[in-house]
């Protein structure tokens, strides 16, 4: 039998955690990724990632691009500070740097990320709550289309994960 | 290391094994996971009127999963298909 879809996606979840240990960059995914990493049923065609600003981290985007086979970072334009790298994974990865919408800076985030394993490696995750609240101040078509879907996930998953939980 | 199991030969035991097997044998890995599927559902939508019954289910679904097995990506191939 082929490649599931999900085989697919794990690979790629575990290659891009395994890339950022090698190069030992900090970043958290959020966005739509952390929507689905948090059990939530949607889908995205990026993989976004907060990290801080520095010097040093920038050179380590660098080692983690080509780690990953793909071009160096580039600015989606040239109002916005976030980048993206095109190659190497099955999606893109898009990297915001310090703080994404809500007011939500890279201390902010990481405090309540959720560290989740995928195969043998390891990934920070933004809360979903975090990733509600970016894309209630985001507020694009796109963000309000998702909401409703991201907020029953966060309902369901206090009930299911939460201390009464069978 | 205690005894390995599977030495027993009474008759009982015989019985037992011949009826359980009747039934169909141990379930299978997928049916024990629509069953606990299922039953988190029931004993959620009560607690959450407001959660579409379907919805429920995928989300249900998707929590009871490994983290690693809930991502699906939507990829862009070269010839301009998008493939999950």
């Amino acid at each position: 039998m082929g490649a599931t879809s999900s085989d697919i996606s794990e690979k790629t979840l575990v290659a891009l955690a395994k890339a950022l240990r090698v190069v030992r960059l900090e970043a958290i995914v959020i966005g739509n990724s952390a929507s689905m990493l948090n059990g939530a049923p949607v889908t995205t065609q990026d993989i976004d990632l907060l990290i801080r600003d520095t010097r040093l981290n920038r050179r380590k985007l660098a080692r983690f691009a080509k780690a990953i086979g793909a071009a160096a970072p580039m600015p989606i334009s040239e109002l916005s500070k976030v980048e993206w790298i095109e190659g190497g994974l099955a999606v893109p990865v898009q990297i915001h740097y310090d703080r994404i919408s809500g007011g939500l800076t890279f201390s902010s985030v990481r405090s309540r990320a959720q560290v989740v394993a995928v195969g043998d490696e390891k990934l920070a995750v933004a809360a979903l709550a975090d990733v509600i609240r970016s894309k209630q101040a985001a507020n694009r078509p796109k963000d309000r289309a998702v909401l409703p879907i991201l907020r029953d996930t966060l309902a369901v998953k206090k009930r299911l994960e939460g201390p009464s939980a069978r | 290391m205690g005894r390995r199991g599977g030495k027993s030969r009474s008759a009982a035991k015989s019985a037992a094994s011949r009826q359980n097997g009747a039934r169909g044998g141990r379930p299978r890995n997928i049916d024990r996971f629509a069953s606990k599927i299922r039953d988190e559902c029931l004993r959620l939508a009560p607690e959450l009127p407001a959660v579409d019954a379907g919805d429920l289910r995928m989300i249900v679904r998707s929590l009871l999963l490994p983290p690693a097995r809930r991502a699906v990506f939507i990829a862009r191939r070269k010839d301009g298909r998008y493939v999950f």
